[in-house]
């Protein structure tokens, strides 16, 4: 029976209750909500008006079908209506939390957020809508500007919420409002917090865009280790788009899901609700970022600026790169290529700097932030000694960029390293371009004094006088008075105009303070100009004097080799020598004391006192001898090898002792050396062995010499010697063959003391064994570190060589030829490096083949043997090499000859060029018919 | 009515999926409690003595199977270097699996790669090549496959062959592979790059950890480590010290800890 016919409610007859809702019940059953609620309300209102429900039926059963029914056809201020009435009568049980839920949700739908709020604060004492309640009140409390409620909300509901999709949601919006109230440490904790359950995340956009937010925000607030944090956890564009696909998909399972168990109830309304706006924001945020190419480069510009600011400029480096590499096109390209040039800076690679600015340059040239990358390229270069570079940056940035305020500073910049750099007339031209440019600037004072300095440099003394006189007249209380008074007197010594020059001095001494930092250096130059007017006594005095007072190393160790030389001069060694002695006890630690030890020697020697000098040089050494990282000492016991070797003078009757035995000289060096239980220390142990080897070396006992160090590398741990000692060791133990002996003591050397004026010691080592093990990669790095890294204060030939046979090796022909030519045309390398270069530029040419190349390297061959003869490897190898030179040539008399001259050659005899040279003689003979066993040169250049 | 308030206001409860069972064929599942492994059958004992059910292996299809918690225990213990007491932890697990290596739902590749890492960081070169090569030929999961390629490469540097471990690295790399392996990879050719004495290159691999994988903290001491030592070696002790004072700090539990505690001192 239709209880509602097609004539309406007027046609009504009084169906009994029970009857109507049931009808009601079938609606719904049948999704016909509308005819539902018509049925629910007919039934509420006629029990209002006093009829009485069926049995069992509780009103507020009926109230809540009739909300829920208008709420589902989102007729919610009629639902809100029909909630609040059953809530009039039920406040407990499961009832009134279903209606609480309903009221909450249309009061919510209805946009009245307060209003909404106090409903769902109800609602959470219901078990069953507890984290439901606390999700939609943190909802409506952020709709109604409440943000403390929301959070407080929240915080409640994911401290219990099962860990899912809506857990990750909330977690989401928290964040997003501890952000907004700036509650930094708990949106860090938060989005740390959803990292780590990463897998709930359903809008891993979302969570992209706080992270990158809370980042942002931390950076302002000058926390760049949290704003790095923060970075660190945004997803890149490609891994984004991965997963979120990935999860977008599994949202749409779960939608269909949904759909598929839908009961009716308002939960799974909102619920399908929710995850239908949550994909569609999640594609449209997908789609957007699809759309951005460059989406990575604006993470990567965060993370690079912050680990720059931070202090990593490497890292920063390391995605500035990369930015700059993958998104050419992007905006944040300009400030990644600034950055990145002061990243290199910071890590002190002046090398990438240059290459950064040159592509910087090339690509932006009208970059607005180029004159300040070129300004911090340039302070770098200075603080790398590269004076060259540093120049090269400061003359672009002055040329290009005249205008730019750094200029100023560029100019003056400039001044100072030509002037540093001993480019004097540069420097006073660069100056004058300042005070031209610039006349009342900021460094105007500092242009006018420095090119006084440059003229005073460039030996023009008067006109410097007048220049730095007219400098103190401008500026009378400019802070370079005072040098420049001084700088005035030296002006006059150099001139020989002694009295102007004590003059300036005595008035100098008198006008500023006893501890003047310049006050050591004007005792000094007082004390020249004394012995300029030969009063020797009055000179010591002063040099005596500016000893007291405060002195650069330089210019101390100048004011004792003066007081050397004068006290010398009138054969008082006795004082020179007891000068040296209170220098060395008064500053143990000072550099000179080993200078010291060399002086106390040399003049007690001269007094005849060679035992007492090695006595007292051995007190020094004891002092720091069990130390491996005090590399100074071997420079001392050097020194003290020097007197011990020494054959003792002839005594009293005129007969000359006989000279120590070697047991004799290793006894008195353990007298010298060591002290009370340290005889069995390591790093003494070797030091005494190193002293007596180094004894052996000057009286040419070259076995013993060798068998000493030997005992070093095969007993003592590369950990106990110090950098000296690594390198020699190491040497001879690779001549030995004893590689990985060797290896240690270079790995040692170059991990312990990367920074040791030894340390190219190691990386040659390194090297010439990757060369031997054919690893030409390896070998050309160490080669090169031990320019670039080591400085090469000791095998800078042989790691150029090391260089130059590694391209070889490697068929870089170009490189090898240029490195061999160098060291062939260097006189300072004249001997068998000179040999190996001309043969290896032979080789070169006879590699590349053509007839030219071959007549040129028959050259090269022919003159390793003719003018290098005393390198006899080389000289083997060159006779062997021009004589295949010359059967390339299809010239086999002149090969046979050149072969016949080389077996001539007993030296060559047991080389293994020599067997080869007598096969290619028995070939040839066969060849050549009757040809004479004589050279077919007058030359003694063979077949040249 | 009371039915229909009670579906109307029902929330649908999904209880966790906690099971471990077999999915056969058939659709039937046999759980792991009541089933043993025979003969290449799951054998499922009767109730009061009446004989046994076997089912062969080749009849399971899937497995029902939540995460061992054994994973992330072992994963965790190689972090704190302690790898002999991994592979002891992981090999059970390793061995459960095997049978359903292929499956879906099977943890073996998991445990397999958990337990080839165990085995390396012992140093045990033979037994991890080993491990790595059964990986990489019973594996389906192609993820897998990279990770224990890379083992493979990490064997030859212990091996000490930088050479041929660069070269197998520039065969993996050409694929795609997550974040962890291109981590991995950026460590790996930091080590290579060290054992040049390459300093600054081996730098500019190892900080890519940091730089672009900053999330990955099952490698991030190695990294940190790699980089602590190549800034020594390219001479720059403050930044060396840094590094290991950062590994000491951020990872103190980590293998890496203590040998950057006695690094630091010695520098």
């Amino acid at each position: 029976m239709a209880v509602i016919g097609s004539a309406g409610l007027q046609a009504q007859v009084q169906v009994p209750l029970p009857q109507i809702l049931g009808e009601a019940d079938m609606n719904i059953k049948a999704r016909k909500l509308g005819d539902a609620s018509v049925l629910l309300d007919m039934v509420l209102t006629r029990v209002d008006k006093g009829e009485t429900l069926p049995a069992g039926v509780a009103l507020e059963n009926v109230q809540l079908m009739a909300a829920n029914t208008q709420f589902q056809l989102q007729n919610f201020a009629r639902a809100e209506e029909v909630a609040n009435q059953l809530l009039k009568r039920t406040t407990t049980g499961q009832v009134a939390a279903d209606a609480r839920l309903v009221l909450g949700l249309s009061l919510a739908l209805q946009k009245k957020f307060a209003e909404a709020v106090p409903v769902f604060a109800a609602l959470e004492e219901s078990t069953v809508y507890r984290d439901k309640a606390l999700m939609y009140r943190s909802m409506a409390a952020q709709q109604a500007n409440q943000p403390e409620v929301a959070i407080d909300a929240l915080n409640r509901l994911l401290a219990t919420a099962p860990r899912d999709a809506d857990w990750a949601d909330s977690a989401l919006t928290l964040i997003a409002l501890q952000l907004q109230q700036r509650n930094l440490d708990a949106a860090r904790r938060g989005l740390e917090l959803l990292r780590g359950n990463l897998s709930t995340v359903d809008n891993l956009a979302g969570l992209n865009v706080l992270s990158l937010q809370l980042g942002d925000t931390l950076l302002a607030g000058n926390d760049p280790a949290g704003a790095l944090t923060a970075y660190r956890t945004v997803l890149g564009r490609s891994d984004l788009l991965r997963m979120q696909k990935k999860r977008t998909a599994r949202m749409e399972t779960q939608l269909a899901r949904q759909k598929s168990l839908f009961h009716g109830s308002i939960t799974d309304t909102d619920t399908v609700r929710r995850v239908e706006a949550r994909i569609k924001a999640t594609k449209e945020a997908l789609d957007e970022i699809a759309k951005k190419t460059d989406y990575d480069a604006t993470l990567f510009y965060r993370l690079g600026h912050t680990f720059l600011i931070r202090g990593g400029a490497w890292e920063a480096a390391i995605v500035f790169e990369r930015l700059i590499k993958e998104f050419p096109e992007a905006t944040e390209r300009e400030l990644a290529y600034s950055e990145l040039v002061r990243a290199y800076a910071d890590s002190g690679r002046i090398d990438k700097v240059r290459a950064t600015l040159d592509d910087y340059m090339r690509v932006l040239p009208d970059s607005k932030l180029l004159p300040q990358a070129l300004y911090v390229a340039a302070q770098t270069a200075f603080d790398r000694g590269r004076a060259d570079l540093q120049l090269e940056f400061l003359g672009v940035g002055i040329d290009r960029y005249p205008e730019a305020e750094l200029t100023e500073f560029m100019v003056l910049m400039q001044t100072n390293a030509h002037f540093a750099g001993g480019r004097y007339e540069e420097a006073r031209t660069s100056a004058e371009h300042y005070l031209q440019k610039y006349p009342t600037g900021r460094f105007a004072e500092d242009a006018t004094y420095l090119h006084a300095m440059a003229t005073l440099v460039l030996g023009r003394a008067t006109a410097a006088i007048k220049e730095i006189n007219d400098y103190v007249a401008k500026y009378p209380e400019g802070r370079f008075v005072a040098d420049g008074r001084y700088r005035v007197a030296a002006a006059e010594y150099a001139l020989s105009d002694y009295a102007a020059a004590e003059k300036q001095l005595d008035a100098w001494l008198t006008d500023y303070p006893v501890d003047h930092p310049q006050r050591g250096e004007a005792l000094s130059t007082q004390g020249d100009v004394y012995a300029g007017e030969g009063r020797i006594d009055d000179a010591i005095a002063s040099y005596r004097a500016a000893m007291s007072a405060s002195l650069s190393d330089d210019q101390l160790g100048y004011v004792l080799d003066e007081l050397t030389k004068h006290y010398q001069s009138k054969r008082d060694f006795n004082s020179a020598a007891i000068m040296w002695e209170d220098f060395a006890r008064e500053r143990p630690d000072h550099p000179f004391v080993i200078n010291a030890a060399y002086w106390i020697g040399r003049l007690r020697a001269r007094e005849g006192k060679t035992d007492t000098a090695i006595s007292q040089m051995g007190e020094i050494a004891r002092r720091y001898i069990t130390d491996p990282n005090r590399d100074a000492v071997e420079r001392l016991l050097t020194q003290m090898a020097t007197l011990l070797a020494r054959n003792p003078k002839p005594g009293a009757d005129g007969v000359r002792p006989p000279p120590p035995t070697p047991a004799a000289i290793a006894s008195r060096v353990r007298r010298e050396l060591l002290a009370d239980g340290n005889s069995n220390q390591p790093t003494v142990r070797a030091r005494v062995l190193f002293t007596e080897a180094e004894v052996a070396s000057i009286r040419k006992d070259t076995l013993l010499r060798d068998k000493l160090l030997a005992e070093i590398g095969d007993q003592i741990a590369p950990e106990a010697l110090s950098p000296g000692l690594l390198g020699r060791v190491g040497d001879l133990l690779r001549e030995q063959g004893k590689l990985e002996r060797a290896r240690a003591c270079y790995d040692q050397l170059v991990l312990r003391y990367p920074r040791s004026m030894y340390a190219d010691f190691g990386y040659v080592g390194l090297g010439e064994l990757a060369y031997l093990a054919g690893d030409y990669d390896s070998a050309l790095i160490h080669f090169t570190n031990a320019i670039d890294r080591a400085g090469a204060r000791f095998k800078l030939l042989e790691a150029t060589l090391g260089q130059a046979k590694t391209l070889l090796a490697s068929g870089k022909l170009s490189g090898a030829q240029e490195l061999f030519e160098r060291i062939a045309s260097t006189r300072s390398w004249r001997g068998e490096a000179t040999a190996q270069s001309i043969y290896s530029l032979g080789e070169i040419l006879l590699r590349r083949g053509t007839s030219e190349d071959l007549a040129q390297a028959q050259a090269h061959f022919q003159r390793v043997y003719i003018s290098y003869k005393k390198f006899t490897p080389w000289v083997a190898r060159a006779y062997l090499s021009s004589g295949q030179t010359f059967e390339k040539l299809g010239q086999a008399k002149e090969a046979l000859a050149t072969y016949r001259e080389m077996l001539r050659d007993d030296r060559l005899s047991a080389y293994p060029e020599t067997a080869r040279a007598r096969e290619r003689i028995a070939v040839l003979e066969l060849q050549v018919p009757s040809t004479p066993a004589t050279p077919v040169a007058t030359t003694p250049g063979g077949a040249s | 009515m009371k039915r229909f308030l009670c579906t109307l206001i029902a929330l649908a409860a999904v209880s966790p999926l906690c099971a471990q069972r077999y999915v056969l064929k058939d659709g039937r599942t046999l759980n792991q409690a009541d089933v043993s492994l025979k003969d290449g059958n799951l054998v499922k004992s009767l109730a009061g003595g009446g004989g046994e059910i076997a089912y062969p292996l080749s009849q399971v299809v899937r497995l029902d199977w939540p995460e061992p918690e054994e994973l992330e225990q072992a994963s965790q213990l190689i972090i704190e270097g302690k790898g002999a007491e991994a592979e002891e932890k992981i090999t059970p697990i390793y061995r459960l699996f095997a049978p359903f290596s292929k499956l879906p739902g099977s943890w073996w590749s998991d445990a397999a790669l958990i337990r080839s890492r165990a085995i390396l960081a012992q140093g045990k070169t033979a037994d991890a090549e080993r491990s790595a090569r059964e990986l990489m030929s019973t594996s389906t999961d192609a993820e897998t496959v990279i990770a224990a390629q890379l083992i493979m490469s990490r064997v030859q540097m212990l091996l000490n062959k930088p050479d041929i471990a660069d070269a197998m690295l520039d065969e993996i790399m050409r694929k795609d592979a997550s974040s962890e392996i291109e981590a991995r990879a950026a460590i790996l050719r930091g080590d290579i790059a060290y054992a040049r004495k390459d300093f600054e290159k081996a730098l500019e691999f190892y900080l890519q950890v940091p730089a672009f994988y900053g999330t990955e903290d099952a490698v991030m001491p190695m990294a940190m480590l790699g980089s602590a030592r190549s800034y020594r070696g390219y001479g720059d002790t403050a930044r060396a010290e840094r590094a290991y004072i950062d590994i000491t700090v951020t990872y103190p539990n980590s293998a890496e800890a203590e040998i950057a505690k006695r690094e630091a001192a010695a520098l």
